[in-house]
């Protein structure tokens, strides 16, 4: 039987980069294929390609058997490819069912859009897949997962026989993860072939049926997932053997340099999203939250950053008392390093350039300025060395931020924080969307920040990332710290039991 | 002063900014940040009166006026899709320019400085019925009007139609709002947009020669007198809703028939001829739902 697709030694230049190099790809009809690689190891590339975004330089597409061109997106669709897009495509004033016929209009025969047929087209799709939708909402009402349904629908809805999914677990939780996979199941029952590009390895070990790995636009590995382990295709995507265990020595706590006492918070809508939360940070030593996404974390960032003034409580930073009036700038004057949770929206601005952006917060820095004057020269001098030595890979310090892929701007945000001299560093979601080497390089970065003495407030949905990194845990949930663990005295069991809010541990 | 006869003043008034108001949501939908109304207008109004001036004809003035409204939209489509000027900028120079055109052609080909009037322009006739006239309201909006007015009127509620149950205008839309959204999908985004100036370039074009032989049969230098920025500004406030764009436009329509009522009476006639302008500034800059957004922001620095 001819494969559902095979792209024969595709290579794609862009100016100065080699984003594939004689990448062949085979996937087979009714199975799962996983397409993994670093970030900027070039899945998306080669996925534009096969989609018709992008024209290889060389190299063939065969699609069951048969060699294609496809130039445009309205090919590939035409030849039954459709590509969900790890940013969603749509258009949110518009109805779901609106957004999944715009490719292929239900019309009556006058010409005019049948809504009627669309909406029930939609939910007929929708029961038929185990994705069930209300057709009529507005899509910027949806929550993510939702939206992701709709993207799902609107690729199955165009008559795709082959899904490309990117990354399409990035912006999920836990629990909407697994309901996306077991529809990806589903959709392989139902004789759909699927190609799934992500770096999360637990993911692609439990739903894949082959793997194929790619490493600075070139194929490293082709396995049946069967036959795999996750520490042999995590070798083929770094190049060397690596551990997930970050090496650090026992952590030499000093004095308190962050206490928060008493902190309430109540939201917009007068939801109390803090309750009674104190703790300390210590000098020299990182301290993990844990808890289920939405039980407060986030709120206790924003809390202690500054970004909301709207708290009661108590907070102090080393022996400076912090007023509640105090904006972000000022916390930061006071020995505050943030990295957010979201890079793109609060981490980075990301139509500026990236010298910007790694000047942004730090205007009285004498480095590169003096008073009411700041020399660029100075800061690209100050800047290149920075991101070198944090190994951010950039073509310039004039491009915009948001032209470097996830990693390296995470990276480079992590750069700038760490480059202020931090007192406390808020450390909130370092690794998400970032791949294994970039984020076994912040943890060493992290640590090494530790080392020095500084206070690290790890805050993270990763149970792993928490429990290897921190000394000690505190576990939040609806709101308040239920307990307190050692991490290398208590297990991944016994958390989750107290981020599911039953209690347990040793305060 | 109020009588029903400023019903069909009213109506008159909003057609030009209604048309040129419809053309641009097209535009205004699909993504195209098309300011050149004004100038599109002014051109097709002078070369609809040229046209009457030689042909006589009023259909070959209309179509005259039209053509030179869709020359002007591809000239801006060239400048700026093409060439990568920027909308704005492109927009706002072909302005000036096309106001210098339409004085520059008027000496040329006119001998004349200031306005042409001559017997020989022939206007768009009217449209009057005993039948119609008889009917109140209705008679009083309608009868005795242009076949401008009339297809201005029906063209926009066809607009509402053609934007939210065709499958063009659900292009048209995704277009607008997230481009990459159409594309992947296989929309042909550039097309539509296309043809979204288009349509907007032929009514502004239209919308010009209801000024020049729909009013009056003349022509004079600068005689849009901004109603295309009016018409910029209703599309704004009616948020790109095509029954919105009507009730907005007669709005305006409203104040500029009032402002020739009140001129009759002994009042400064600077101050009157304001009227219209002032009630574009309260609508269009004066944005309710902005103010609330701006007054929720500083309650929560309050805090």
């Amino acid at each position: 039987m001819a494969y559902a697709v095979e792209m024969r030694n595709i290579t794609k230049r862009f100016p100065g980069v080699v984003a594939n190099q004689d990448v062949t790809l085979q996937v087979r009809w009714g199975s799962i294929h996983g397409l993994i690689g670093e970030n900027g190891a070039g899945k998306t590339t080669l996925m534009k390609v096969l989609y018709g975004m992008y024209h290889p330089d060389g190299g063939e597409i065969l699609i069951d058997g048969k060699p294609v061109r496809l130039k445009d997106p309205k090919d590939a669709i035409s030849h039954s490819i459709g590509m969900v897009h790890q940013h969603f495509t749509l258009v949110g004033s518009l109805t779901v069912a609106q957004n999944i016929i715009l490719g292929k209009p239900i019309c009556k025969k006058t010409g005019i859009l049948d809504l009627d047929r669309a909406n029930k087209e939609v939910e007929r799709l929708g029961e038929e897949y185990g994705l069930p939708v209300n057709p009529k909402a507005f899509v910027k009402d949806l929550p993510v997962a939702m939206q992701q349904r709709v993207e799902i629908l609107k690729v199955l809805y165009l008559g795709a026989d082959i899904l490309i999914m990117d990354e399409p677990t990035a912006v999920l939780t836990p629990q909407e993860i697994q309901g996306l996979l077991n529809t990806l199941l589903l959709l392989k029952e139902k004789g759909k072939s699927i190609i799934l590009i992500t770096h999360k390895l637990r993911e692609l070990m439990s739903v894949t049926d082959d793997i194929t790995v790619l490493r600075g636009g070139v194929v490293t590995g082709v396995v049946k997932t069967s036959e795999a382990s996750e520490k042999r295709i995590a070798s083929m995507m770094v190049g060397k053997e690596i551990s997930f265990e970050v090496p650090k020595d026992v952590a030499k706590p000093g004095e308190e340099v962050l206490k928060a006492e008493h902190l309430y918070y109540q939201d917009k809508f007068g939801v109390t999203m803090l309750n009674d939360v104190s703790f300390t940070v210590r000098k020299g030593e990182i301290l993990g939250i844990a808890g289920v996404q939405g039980n407060g974390q986030t709120e206790l960032i924003e809390v202690l950053s500054g970004m909301t003034t709207r708290y009661q409580g108590r907070i102090v930073f080393g022996d400076r008392e912090i007023r509640q009036s105090d904006l972000p700038l000022k916390r930061r004057e006071a020995g505050l390093g943030h990295i957010p949770e979201d890079r793109q929206t609060m981490g980075a601005a990301l139509a500026a350039t990236l010298l910007e952006n790694f000047i942004m917060g730090g205007l009285s820095d004498l480095e590169y300025t003096s008073p009411g004057m700041i020399s660029y020269s100075k800061a690209a001098t100050v800047a290149k060395g920075q991101y070198e030595h944090f190994d951010v890979k950039y073509a310039s310090l004039g491009e915009p931020a948001g032209a470097l892929s996830g990693g390296n701007l995470q990276k480079a945000i992590v750069a700038r924080e760490i480059y202020r001299n931090p007192q406390i560093l808020i450390a909130a979601q370092p690794s998400r969307g970032v791949d294994i080497g970039a984020t076994m390089f912040i943890h060493e970065q992290l640590i090494k920040l530790r080392d020095a003495g500084k206070g690290i407030l790890l805050v993270s949905s990763e149970l792993g990332e928490v429990m290897s990194l921190s000394d000690r845990v505190i576990v939040m949930y609806n709101g308040a710290i239920v307990g307190e663990v050692d991490p290398k005295n208590s297990s991944e069991e016994e958390l989750g039991l107290m981020m599911a809010g039953m209690k347990g541990g040793h305060s | 002063m109020l009588d029903l006869g400023i019903l069909g003043v009213t109506m008159r008034m909003a057609t030009p900014i209604l048309l040129a108001g419809t053309g641009t949501l097209y535009n205004d939908r699909a993504g195209v940040t098309n300011i050149t109304l004004e100038g599109s207008m002014l051109l097709g109004g002078f070369f609809a009166v040229a046209c009457s001036f030689f042909t006589g004809s009023w259909v070959l003035a209309a179509l005259a006026g039209i053509a030179t409204g869709i020359i002007v939209s591809l000239v801006f489509y060239f400048l700026t899709s093409i060439c990568g000027g920027d909308e704005l900028v492109v927009g706002f120079s072909m302005n000036v320019l096309l106001d210098g055109l339409s004085i520059f052609l008027l000496k040329q080909i006119f001998h004349q400085s200031g306005s042409l009037v001559d017997e020989r322009i022939v206007g768009v006739p009217q449209i009057s019925s005993e039948v119609l006239g008889g009917i109140p309201i209705i008679g009083d909006l309608f009868n005795g009007q242009t076949w401008i007015v009339y297809f201005t009127f029906a063209f926009a509620l066809l607009t509402w139609v053609i934007l939210y149950r065709t499958p063009f205008g659900l292009k048209v839309l995704a277009c607008g709002e997230s481009p990459q959204a159409a594309a992947t999908v296989g929309v042909k985004v550039l097309r539509i947009r296309f043809i979204c100036n288009l349509i907007g370039g032929a009514l502004c074009g239209l919308a010009g020669v209801q000024i020049s032989l729909g009013f009056l049969s003349l022509f004079t230098q600068g005689m849009t007198v901004g109603r295309g920025f009016i018409a910029l500004g209703s599309v704004v406030f009616s948020k790109g809703n095509p029954l919105r764009l009507i009730a907005v436009t007669m709005f305006f329509g409203f104040a500029e028939a009032m402002s020739n009522r009140v001129q009759l009476m002994q009042l400064p006639s600077e101050l009157v001829l304001m009227l219209p302008y002032l009630a574009v500034v309260i609508l269009t800059f004066v944005r309710f739902d902005r103010l609330k957004k701006i007054k929720g922001m500083k309650d929560q620095e309050a805090c």
